[in-house]
């Protein structure tokens, strides 16, 4: 328990009578990067937004350390989104602004940072992901993998201890795709972060993953190493991860 | 025959149209009260409120300015006949200001500032509602509803009773462009004849509710986009379902400030 960054108990969400997480319990480790898989709609993304407090549960627990999340109040959550970044799978960089700008959001209202250490701060951040040279473009002149790099160097920039991936290479050609994935890596091993990467891309998985759970029926099938998921007996996944052609009765 | 299908061309129901109906009067007052709970709360975020205020007057400007000259144009040359008739034109200049001060800039000025202004609203927020724009600002630990909402609202609040006196002001002009058309009249006589005609108890009401107008465009685009959902149709929606209602809005509050206007001021 004294690793447990985030600690999910009886976690249950519905949308219209449909439930998409039914009961769910799990645990994020300090310092690991747990990937999380499941068929499109089988709820991953719910899961993170209801950890980060976008969506309230219907039912369940979130912990984050030994604090219940629906028991904060607005101050106190915004300490805890102070100490998270979150990708999000079209990037949701802010239109109106420039990438500089875009960078400057979370520096200008969360820190005590002047126009100089912001700036200093946006140019390495962005060297960080290879893309200094985009630093005055707004968000329509850039491409799908330059627009997630740039996600990610907004999610980063305030040095976060717990990062949140919502489909990180979804959209993106194989090679973006993997060069998404090592840099994510290496972000972790240089800041030490905590991340939570939801995917069904088993390239991205492989990459990056310490653990991996596997999200059915609103509830967790499979928790474990990816080596032993990919190569599971079980049917259904070893339907999701196999190149072969679905088998009708799967 | 259902009715509501045949009106909007839409699957709606009566009883849905009714549920949407008080859903949007709930939502509306729900957002009105948290603006109020939040404008005064700091970061105010008066650089956002200034670039509001500047885009919302430089995108309006060139329409507000056709609108207002004609306005006057119209209203003097339709007016000009019947008072030639009675042999009463002295009275035209103060006729024309009277019309334009008290009701038709204003609110011609709101219907145009909400059909321009409260669509781009909700489009706008609308697009960063379905592209997650706005939940990434939520995860920032940036409260959206301050930097996205409160800013608009006090901008459009702000600018469109500005605009509305330069709309008076060409309006008027305009006026005097018809009269000097078919009849001699200086413009000095004409400046006097329209400033002897208008008293405070006409120019105060009229301006004073285009605050109120300015608030409502301001709040029903940020309402509607803050809410859209369902992708690039939810935007247009947004968008279009912003004006009629902030239209419908301004006319029904005109009705009632008029009638309020008429028992503060009775003799105006």
């Amino acid at each position: 328990m004294a690793d447990n960054l985030i600690t999910i108990e009886n976690l249950s969400k519905g949308f219209n009578g449909k439930m998409i997480l039914n009961n769910l319990n799990m645990s994020v480790f300090r310092g690991e990067n747990l990937v999380v898989f499941g068929k499109s709609g089988s709820g991953k993304s719910v899961l993170l937004k209801c950890i980060i407090g976008l969506m309230k549960p219907d039912s369940g627990k979130i912990y984050v350390g030994d604090r219940e999340l629906e028991k904060m109040n607005s101050d106190e959550l915004n300490t805890f989104r102070k100490r998270t970044g979150f990708l999000f799978q079209g990037a949701a960089l802010y239109d109106s602004m420039s990438v500089r700008e875009n960078l400057a959001f979370p520096l200008i209202r969360n820190t005590e940072m002047n126009k100089q250490e912001r700036d200093k701060k946006i140019i390495n951040t962005l060297d960080l992901v290879s893309l200094g040279e985009a630093i005055d473009k707004m968000p329509s002149e850039l491409s799908g993998g330059m627009r997630k790099r740039i996600g990610l160097a907004r999610a980063i920039i305030t040095d976060p201890e717990i990062m949140f991936y919502d489909e990180p290479t979804t959209g993106l050609d194989p090679i973006t795709s993997k060069e998404i994935s090592e840099l994510i890596i290496a972000l972790q091993h240089r800041l030490h972060m905590t991340s939570i990467v939801v995917t069904h891309d088993l390239i991205c998985a492989k990459i990056i993953s310490d653990r991996s759970i596997f999200l059915k029926d609103g509830d967790i099938i499979y928790n474990g190493i990816l080596a032993d998921l990919a190569g599971s007996d079980d049917p259904f996944l070893k339907n999701f991860f196999s190149d072969e052609p679905i088998k009708s009765g799967d | 025959m259902n009715i509501p299908k045949l009106i909007y061309g839409s699957r709606l129901n009566f009883k849905e149209l009714v549920h949407n109906f008080f859903a949007t009067i709930a939502g509306l007052s729900i957002i009105s009260l948290e603006f109020f709970r939040q404008v005064f709360l700091p970061p105010y975020e008066i650089a956002e409120i200034r670039k509001h205020m500047n885009e919302l007057g430089i995108k309006t400007f060139p329409i507000v300015s056709i609108t207002g000259l004609i306005i006057g144009l119209v209203l003097a040359m339709q007016s000009q006949p019947v008072f030639v008739r009675f042999g009463a034109s002295d009275f035209l200049p103060g006729t024309v200001a009277l019309s334009v001060v008290r009701e038709l800039g204003p609110v011609i000025t709101a219907l145009i500032f909400a059909g321009r202004v409260s669509s781009g609203i909700g489009a706008e927020l609308g697009s960063m509602r379905v592209t997650e724009q706005i939940d990434a600002m939520e995860v920032s630990a940036v409260n959206p509803f301050r930097y996205l909402i409160v800013t608009r609202v006090i901008a459009t609040t702000m600018i469109l009773p500005v605009l509305t006196i330069y709309v008076i002001f060409l309006a008027v002009f305009g006026g005097y462009i018809a009269v000097i058309i078919t009849e001699n009249m200086s413009f000095a006589y004409y400046k006097n004849a329209v400033i002897s005609s208008i008293q405070y108890g006409d120019l105060i009401p009229g301006i004073a509710k285009t605050f109120i107008f300015g608030f409502i465009v301001g709040i029903v685009g940020s309402y509607k986009g803050f809410t859209a959902e369902g992708g690039t149709e939810g935007v247009g929606k947004a968008s279009t379902t912003s004006v009629v209602i902030a239209s419908l809005l301004i006319l029904l509050v005109d009705v009632v400030l008029v009638k309020l206007t008429l028992l503060v001021w009775p003799t105006t």
